[in-house]
């Protein structure tokens, strides 16, 4: 079996119905609700039209980056699901012996099922926010694609949550080998630093989500103002360390089920 | 294809109720818009630019009790207008005497700006605030849209189905009477 039809056999697997319907459900409210102006965006009148089209769309940019961070339990739970259900479970279920007795490389079949994960929870997400911003700003479409750099940094934005949380699951879910441990477990460790933040003040952790995606949002909207309040160490925190923490558990989860797992 | 179409279908309703959910439980609040205070140079303009409205909007003025002037509201064309043509052609224009309260429906969301001219010869304080509220009609619109495109596929499978069910059936009934 190749490596792209078993990654289709994958994406098959965890947008059956009615998994893929009930989160982009959940993806699309929370992304229109959060999208929702309270304290709205305000703008400078500026001199001449010409400024206008950018200003706009910098200002949606920024009143739309917020929305990636406020969307992390919704990605950390759907990012579960995936890995439990694809993952930890046919571990439990003995499909992935079944799988692994057909000519398919343990490399491949651990490859196919973290790029499932991760590339389905994005392209939801991805799908949800940028559907949100383009039905609250319909008026202004064209000024929004006319600026792709902004539009790039808020996919980089959302790429970088992603993968840290699919990297975290994928890992609970290689070594848990259960589904129950899986779930409770990924949910468990990356809600722990949601709580902290909102119950103690000063104890948030800068270098995992969903602080260290409040700090790149911040640093994206308005660099100047975060040069002033922020070091380079910082950045490096918010940015480079959530993707090496994932890396990292990535790599030792890829070498224990290419090389210690064991199916017996 | 059959499972396609109830899928597409049910996918698009499931996005419209999204959408019109979401929209419902933002709009049952007001949201503060803006609240600027500050001079209004003698025979000179004061200029408050918002995005985005999309919803009815309370315009609240405060003066001095004898300040004379108006309110203008500007939608992006007007803006355009007034900035590269040095047109003024405002979609609102209001009295002010002393204060105003005004409501404003916009006619697309979109980014407006509010301009209070002092009719006077000397500078005055104000101060303006506006707050909106009342429901996104457009976004219920789209949404309801969706529905009506999801119902259309779920429909379309339904037909498709019936007549693929119906086919099965004669081709069954006739393989039945040749047997005999």
């Amino acid at each position: 079996m190749g490596l792209r039809a078993l990654l289709g056999w994958e994406f098959r697997n965890l947008v059956r119905f009615p998994l893929l319907e009930l989160l982009v459900f959940i993806a699309v409210y929370l992304s229109m609700i959060t999208a929702a102006g309270g304290t709205g965006m305000g703008m400078t009148a500026q001199s001449e039209w010409s400024m206008y089209p950018s200003g706009i769309a910098e200002t949606i940019m920024r009143h739309s980056l917020n929305k990636v961070e406020s969307l992390y339990l919704a990605t950390i739970f759907t990012i579960t699901v995936f890995a439990s259900v694809g993952i930890a479970r046919e571990v439990e279920a003995g499909y992935v012996k079944v799988a692994l007795s057909a000519p398919i490389r343990r490399r491949d079949l651990f490859l196919v099922k973290f790029a499932s994960c991760f590339l389905t929870g994005l392209a939801i997400f991805a799908f949800a926010l940028f559907s949100a911003m383009f039905l609250r700003n319909w008026p202004s479409a064209l000024y929004i694609v006319s600026y792709p750099p902004t539009l790039l940094m808020f996919f980089v934005l959302l790429l970088v949550q992603t993968f840290y949380v699919a990297g975290v699951a994928t890992a609970m879910a290689v070594f848990s080998k259960s589904t129950a441990a899986s779930f409770i477990g990924s949910i468990g460790i990356m809600y722990v630093p949601v709580y902290m933040a909102q119950t103690v003040a000063g104890l948030s952790i800068p270098f995992i989500p969903p602080q260290s995606t409040r700090l790149f949002a911040f640093y994206i909207a308005s660099s100047r103002v975060f040069w002033k309040q922020y070091d380079l160490l910082t950045l490096m925190e918010a940015t480079a360390i959530p993707v090496l923490i994932a890396s990292v558990l990535l790599l030792a989860s890829f070498v224990y089920f290419t090389r210690r797992f064991d199916l017996s | 294809m059959k499972l396609n179409l109830l899928r597409m279908g049910l996918l698009i309703i499931l996005f419209g109720l999204a959408v019109m959910g979401a929209t419902v439980a933002n709009d049952t609040i007001s949201w503060a818009n803006f609240a600027e205070s500050g001079n209004v140079p003698a025979n000179g303009d004061r200029i408050t630019t918002f995005y985005q409205i999309s919803r009815t909007a309370h315009v609240v003025v405060e003066g001095s009790i004898d300040f004379r002037g108006k309110l203008y509201i500007l939608d992006q064309t007007g803006i355009k207008r007034w900035l590269e043509e040095d047109v003024f052609d405002p979609i609102v224009t209001e009295d002010i005497f002393g204060g105003l309260s005004t409501y404003f429906q916009p006619p697309t969301r979109g980014f407006y700006a509010f301009i209070v001219h002092n009719d006077l010869n000397e500078s005055q304080q104000i101060a303006i605030r506006s707050t909106e509220y009342g429901l996104e009609y457009d976004l219920l619109e789209v949404s309801g849209a969706f529905l009506v495109v999801g119902s259309v596929f779920i429909l379309s499978w339904l037909v498709v189905r019936a007549f693929t069910y119906k086919e099965s059936i004669t081709k069954t009934s006739m393989q039945d009477i040749s047997a005999f």
